[in-house]
């Protein structure tokens, strides 16, 4: 038994590789109908299916593959046409033994799909095929001609392979290197070129009688040097030539899991590696040094050869979406051309997993909300037939994937609008905002401009999630687009998770790593021609003539702040923002294998990993992106974000909202319910009206009170220039709560929770695995604001009488 | 009559032990990279044959102050929920069978963050052992006031 499940599990997967290609086959059937290639290749493959089906005696799956044969044998035979709902019919088959597979694969059975019906529409399909039998006809002659030219070209050819020998064997130098073994499978050039029209019969003819003649160049090139061909079709023809090794020969199924193996293996001798050159060149030894280096060479090129096993062509995540495109296209009555640039392009097998969904997203919302209708784009006076371009390429250590449609673009002013309604956005913000950083907000959870909601796309739910995925593989996600002319969704995507290109930096006394992908120049500064410069109290540079915002580093970290001068300057970018990291000395760069990082060290949100350095001990990567987030450089964004998401959780779930603060150590929880707005204020805006801090806020003065204060939590005050605060607003007044970091939005489902045992809480809880307060939130705003229930209470009473 | 296995080890002269088959190996280790921003408990980061180990202090966890890491201190590594985790102590001790008899809850009299780390106490020959809650014991976000 165990044997046939081996063989069932084998079947399965080479169906499930088969149905793919015959889902793609079928979609560009459907755009070259005359293909018998296509067809026979279909054919071919659906025959393999049904045969192994029999074999194995799953006799639905049997029937069902023998239905889609016998459809697929008259298309073959030409007794029927390839019409759009032959097509749709043979899809629907393909998905009747894919359900069928996937419930074979789940339960060993195969399940009550239902076949019936798939097999009737079939056998409807074939009736009303053979009726037309006018068109068949003018389908045959089509193929006629093409092939006639094809009987010509083995004959002259044929002459020029048995004539090319005869001079070798006379003359000891032969004109040619080596006369190319014709063989059996390999099909002279020349014919192929004829066959595929891209040169005529008489000229190939007469380049062959060149070469007997004693030409050197080789058919193809004087074919070219007469131009009497293309290069394109040349080459082509060359691919055609190389006989095609059966993919048996070529590859062989290795399990993911060893290749993960490997995988880590290979990065601990990175690690092995970088220890002992390092050692070694301390030693200075002539010999080993010459050893090392080898070893260096041998790991850098096994490393390579190891990644490249992981790597696969995003064809593969592509091939599913020509059918995806084609389905959705049909059923919203739209005209769609996919077309597919770089397919080649290789990702490491896992981020190509994280991306599909992301991408299929982005695919069917550009066929929902990007291409217009038919009828829409003649008015707008474009071809009524849209173009969806997917394409990926290489760009400095990343690769880019581009979903490119040539719809009617975003519409800024729409986003903006809702933006505000949303909340997202202030009105006043809007004339000051790049059109960009605007579209951006349909990154925004909840988020939809769609007019109406279709079960396509358009409920908000998506854009989102697709950010979040392609953020969680350390890539990003842009969008830009021009009324009228198309939208460009845009992912950055690393080629590998495992090893980083990164700089190593020390600051006090640690070192600390620097992905290089953030990084765009250093700069050191020796206080004299270069210098560090205050804008009240916040360091830049000048860089070129442009003020740079400068982070130190050990001031992010906590540590103890270190002089201006004979420090490094980090040029870095992420989020779209540029700043300078500075550090005390740039070491070098390595490539650094990432080793995640205790789940303890999540919260502290500055790391981005951990790695082993070349001596051994543990260095801490940091994670660019939140160093900016975290120096207040993203203020607005993050703000934004932990807002948004706040008004995307609201209404699911059982639990209440809370939202998680750090006041000191503690972590100090606030019903989302009463929080109004998170903001921030600068330092100094904060005034004094008696004893009482204020801010003015809106046109009215707002009362703030410290939480840390109020609870007596020690601790330093944290360090910034601006402090985080909660506004609560009711019946026109408002207080502010001050916090030292806004932590996360959660939901308080957890039982243990006990009562306060201190002033101004009314309990802790234990909500994402740690400790929190629950903040008595009237408590808190009494001592903000006295009389901020008193007035409230009396307007009610005066409504009440 | 049940028994079970004990590891032991020593911080700041009382004896601790945690059941055996938690702890995942016991080293001594001399190069910490320490964590800014990360809780006080933490003491720092090291290298075990590649994997990146988190060590606690359970000095800190203890309520005391902390102590400089100079030169090779003690680790107890423990298995830990899918990633190990190392608590640093003073001293390692022995592995000892105890049996339940020996055991008794840990005494009224004792308070602090001790109590909350202890399971129980076992009456040893000449000296009292404090068994650690593992769980209690490595988390950092345990508040150490």
């Amino acid at each position: 038994m165990e044997d046939l499940g081996e063989i069932v599990g084998e079947f399965l997967m080479e169906s499930h590789e088969n149905l793919d290609q015959i889902d793609r086959d079928l979609v560009s059937l459907e755009q070259e109908p005359d293909s018998r290639d296509l067809i026979s290749r279909i054919f071919r493959a659906i025959h393999t299916i049904k045969g192994t089906s029999g074999f194995l005696a799953f006799s639905r799956l049997e029937k069902l593959a023998h239905a889609g044969e016998s459809l697929l044998s008259k298309l073959r035979d030409g007794v029927m046409p390839v019409t759009p709902s032959t097509i749709t019919t043979l899809l629907a088959t393909i998905d009747g033994v894919r359900s069928i597979l996937s419930s074979i694969e789940e339960t060993q059975a195969e399940g009550d799909v239902d076949i019936d019906s798939i097999i009737a529409q079939v056998n409807a399909q074939m009736k009303a095929g053979e009726a037309p039998a006018a068109e068949v006809p003018a389908a045959a002659p089509a193929a006629a001609p093409a092939a006639a030219p094809a009987a010509e070209a083995p004959a002259a050819e044929a002459p020029a392979a048995e004539a090319e020998p005869a001079p070798v064997s006379v003359e000891d130098t032969p004109k040619r290197p080596a006369p190319e073994p014709v063989e059996n499978q390999r099909k002279p050039i020349g014919e192929i070129l004829v066959e595929q029209g891209a040169a005529q019969a008489a000229d190939v003819g007469s380049a062959l009688a060149q070469q007997i003649e004693g030409d050197e160049r080789k058919l193809g090139t004087i074919l070219l040097d007469q131009g009497k061909a293309k290069p394109a079709a040349v080459n082509e023809a060359l691919q055609a030539q190389t006989p095609k090794r059966s993919i048996a020969d070529s590859a062989i199924r290795v399990d993911v899991d060893l290749l993960d193996t490997l995988m880590n293996m290979v990065g601990e001798l990175v690690l092995a590696r970088n220890q002992l050159v390092r050692g070694v060149m301390e030693i200075g030894d002539a010999t080993l040094v010459r050893s090392a280096q080898r070893l260096g060479m041998i790991t850098s090129e096994l490393q390579e050869g190891i990644m490249k096993t992981r790597m696969q062509p995003i064809e593969h995540i592509w091939s599913k979406l020509p059918r995806v495109i084609r389905d959705l296209s049909n059923s919203l009555g739209k005209k769609v051309e996919l077309v597919m640039e770089g397919k080649e392009t290789e990702l490491d097998r896992s981020l190509l997993e994280a991306v599909k969904d992301p991408l299929t997203h982005l695919v069917r919302n550009a066929v929902d909300h990007g291409i217009e209708e038919p009828e829409r784009r003649e008015a707008a006076g474009k071809g009524p037939e849209g173009t969806l371009t997917l394409r990926a390429y290489h760009e400095g250590g990343h690769v880019a994937v581009e979903v490119a449609d040539d719809g009617a673009g975003l519409n800024v002013e729409r986003i903006a609008q809702k933006a505000v309604e949303n909340g997202l956005l202030r009105a006043e913000q809007i004339p000051n905002m790049d059109k960009r950083d605007i579209m951006a907000m349909v990154f925004q959870p909840g988020f939809s401009t769609a007019a109406k909601v279709t079960n396509v796309s358009g409920r908000g739910v998506g854009m989102d999630v697709v950010k979040t995925n392609i953020e969680n593989i350390g890539g990003a996600v842009s969008v830009d687009s021009t009324p009228g002319e198309g939208t460009v969704w845009r992912l950055t995507i690393p080629l590998t998770l495992a090893i980083i290109q990164a700089l190593t930096v020390d600051c006090g006394e640690q070192r600390y790593v620097v992905p290089q992908v953030a990084v765009l120049e250093l700069v050191f500064i020796d206080g004299n021609s270069t210098k560090i410069e205050y804008a009240s109290g916040a360091p830049v540079y000048r860089l070129r003539g442009k003020l740079l915002p400068l982070v130190r580093l050990d001031r992010a970290l906590g540590l103890e702040v270190g002089g201006d001068q004979g420090v490094y300057i980090m040029v870095l970018q992420a989020d779209g923002r540029r700043f300078g990291l500075v550090v005390d000395r740039v070491l070098n760069t390595e490539e650094v294998v990432v080793k995640a990082l205790n789940t303890r060290f999540k919260d502290i949100g500055l790391y981005a990993g951990a790695t082993i350095l070349g001596d051994g001990k543990v260095g801490l990567i940091l994670d660019v992106s939140s160093l900016a987030r975290r120096s207040h450089l993203a203020a607005d964004a993050d703000r934004q974000n932990m807002e948004a998401s706040a008004r995307a959780n609201a209404g699911s779930g059982t639990g209440e909202r809370l939202l998680v603060t750090a006041v000191g150590e503690r972590r100090v929880a606030i019903p989302l319910d009463t929080v109004t707005r998170l903001e921030e204020f600068p330092r100094d805006r904060i005034e004094h009206a008696g004893s009482r801090e204020v801010v003015q806020y809106r046109g009215q003065i707002l009362p703030l009170v410290r939480l840390s204060h109020l609870l007596g939590a020690y601790g330093e005050e944290p360090e910034g220039d601006t402090v985080s605060v909660v506004v609560y607003s009711e019946g026109g007044r408002s207080v502010a709560l001050v916090v030292d970091r806004i932590v996360d939005i959660a939901e308080n489902s957890t039982t243990a929770r006990r009562d306060a045992e201190e002033d101004g809480l009314v309990g802790t809880a234990v909500i994402q695995q740690r400790v929190t307060e629950l903040l008595d939130v009237r408590r808190a705003i009494l001592a903000a604001d006295p009389n901020f229930y008193t007035d409230l209470e009396n307007d009610e009473m005066l409504v009440e009488a | 009559m049940a028994s079970r296995q004990f590891a032991t080890f020593e911080v700041a002269g009382q004896l601790f032990g945690v059941e055996v088959h938690t702890v995942q190996e016991v080293l001594s280790y001399n190069e910490y990279t320490p964590v800014p921003l990360a809780p006080p408990a933490v003491g720092g980061l090291f290298n075990l044959r590649g994997q990146v180990i988190a060590a606690v202090d359970l000095r800190v966890q203890l309520g005391m102050a902390r102590k400089a890491l100079q030169g090779p201190v003690m680790n107890v590594i423990l298995r830990g929920d899918g990633e190990p985790v190392s608590l640093l102590v003073d001293k390692i001790g022995e592995v000892v069978d105890l049996d339940d008899e020996r055991f008794e809850p840990p005494p009224d009299t004792l308070s602090g963050p001790t109590r909350e780390l202890v399971v129980g106490t076992f009456k040893l020959d000449g000296r009292l052992m404090l068994a650690l809650d593992v769980n209690q014991a490595v988390d950092t976000y345990r508040a150490t006031t």
